[in-house]
């Protein structure tokens, strides 16, 4: 996610808890009591923390995140959520031992819903960005792997600053949920990446039949600081996703293809994971996982992985994750080696 | 043994009634509400009870009730309403968790199911359609897998409870 300053985070956080404060109150009033609106609120979170030994760099032990969820719902049409996250907190390796160097704060959502009709709502502020079904379902305890695909981080938005219209269509015996976005406010330079993204919009649709299958269009321009010198270009990609269940094993798999206007290098990626039952042997919610991916990026190339593991469910909300993981370059979100994690949520 | 081989027809019949007559499941709200303000249908219910839609047609937020995972009238509405079973939905409950939209509040039995859906604005619940009284209004009907807005047939006896 994109990291903000501390001044932007103040303001971030100002200009949503007065807003939703101003719009909600007057509603509010004549509804219900001071007691109800404070009985809205709602305060949860997860964590995760793990181990990396990689084929590169040295080993590290880490609280990977804390991340804090709050929601409000009251009488009204409207509700807010807010998302904030201390990335990294703790981490300790052979060198530097236990140190916080790392250590940031994220605003990863910030924004209110106002119900429009009982199918349509509009949303306003920062929201991920709803093109993937791996980034609107980050959250480590949601996750099989401590690794995220390379796809679903290298080429595209992970969150944007906007409006978005949104809502569920029911259809036959199954539902329709759509998304239609685009960004208002230009995301905060982040010093700890090289892309950043501006003038970012699109649409998505997912079905929730067997196949549970989204499909994503989006324009953005990006501005790459390293590869290309600063420079920026305009692109559109198209996204697939998918997850569905065969005989109790888990198929889930999203592949994007980015198009620039002038036929030039554009980039792709794509991943394709299963995680296997292990019952038969036993191991009550354990489950064999396999993921193949593979990015290419404009002038960066080719990176492919392959990773394999078991996870255990420990409980419905926490997952233990032991994984190995190859392939080709260095990315830092994926590591090559071996990755334990322990994720759940509170 | 007379009275053993009674006991024992008593409870074949039981069986047969119960296998020829299906529960039927009434999905109610409270009985002060106006029922085609609320345009429930079979499909609604669904995105209701997924938690997709949030606000009836007039603007109340929706207050969905469940029973426990474990009872038996939870399993039935959860295969027919929403395809699946309790423990499969756990991954999309979790999800729903981490966008800041909590599941359906459970509670333990069928008369607080009738309680807090009668005292709460903007309830929805389910109860076994012999169980209904006068402080909730029904308006869908679950049989053979089947929803519908009209009340079935059906013959309420103490084999159906």
């Amino acid at each position: 996610m994109k990291d903000i300053d501390t001044k932007n985070l103040v303001l971030h956080i100002f200009f949503g808890v007065v807003s939703m404060f101003a719009m909600c109150l007057p509603v509010i009033a004549e509804e219900s009591s001071d007691a109800d609106f404070l009985s809205g609120f709602n305060l949860g979170g997860y964590s995760s923390a793990g181990i990396t030994t990689s084929r590169t760099e040295d080993t590290e032990a880490a609280i990977n995140e804390i991340s804090l969820l709050l929601t409000w719902n009251g009488d009204s049409r409207w509700s807010f959520f807010g998302e904030l996250e201390l990335e990294d907190p703790l981490s300790w390796n052979d060198e530097r031992k236990f140190n916080t160097k790392e250590s940031h704060i994220d605003l990863e959502r910030l924004y209110l819903d106002y119900n429009l009709s009982e199918n349509t709502n509009i949303r306003i502020g920062r929201f991920l960005t709803p093109n993937s079904r791996w980034n609107l379902l980050h959250a480590s305890p949601l996750v099989w792997t401590s690794t995220r695909p390379l796809a679903t981080y290298r080429l595209f938005p992970m969150a944007t600053n906007g409006l978005m219209l949104h809502g569920s269509l029911p259809v036959d015996d199954y539902a329709v949920d759509y998304m239609l976005f685009g960004e208002v406010v230009e995301d905060q330079k982040d010093d700890r990446s090289d892309l950043t993204f501006e003038h970012v919009y699109g649409a998505r649709i997912a079905l929730s039949k067997q196949w549970n299958l989204g499909i994503s269009a989006l324009s953005f321009r990006e501005k790459n600081i390293v590869a290309l010198n600063g420079q920026s270009k305009n692109y559109h990609m198209l996204g697939i996703d998918f997850i569905t269940h065969f005989h109790d094993i888990e198929f889930s798999g999203e592949g994007f293809a980015r198009f620039a206007p002038n036929g030039d290098d554009s980039g792709s990626g794509a991943y394709l994971q299963t995680a296997v039952p292990l019952n038969a042997l036993g191991l009550k919610d354990w489950f064999w996982l396999t993921r193949i991916e593979t990015l290419q990026r404009p002038v960066e190339g080719n990176s492919e992985r392959w990773l394999t593991g078991a996870t255990w469910r420990v409980k419905p909300t926490q997952l233990l994750k032991l994984e190995f993981a190859g392939g080709s370059n260095e990315q830092p979100e994926s590591p090559r080696g071996f990755i334990a994690s322990y994720a759940f949520f509170f | 043994m007379r009275l053993i081989a009674v006991i024992y027809l008593l409870f074949y019949a039981a069986a047969l009634w119960a296998e020829e007559h299906p529960m039927v499941i009434a999905v109610v709200v409270p009985a002060a509400e106006q029922a085609e303000k609320l345009k429930l249908t079979p499909s609604s219910l669904k995105l209701i009870y997924l938690r997709k839609q949030l606000y009836w047609p007039n603007g109340k937020r929706i207050v969905p009730f469940n029973l426990q995972s474990e009872h038996i009238l939870r399993s039935q509405f959860a295969s027919i309403v929403l395809g699946s079973l309790p423990k499969q939905q756990i991954d999309y409950w979790n999800g729903l968790y981490f966008n800041g939209i909590q599941p359906p509040q459970t509670v333990n039995s069928e008369e607080a199911v009738i309680r807090f859906v009668s005292e709460t604005k903007g309830a929805i619940g389910y109860v076994n359609a012999c169980n209904l009284d006068a402080r909730v209004k029904p308006l869908l009907w679950i049989q053979d897998g089947n929803i519908s807005t009209h009340s079935p047939l059906h013959n309420c006896s103490q084999l159906s409870r």
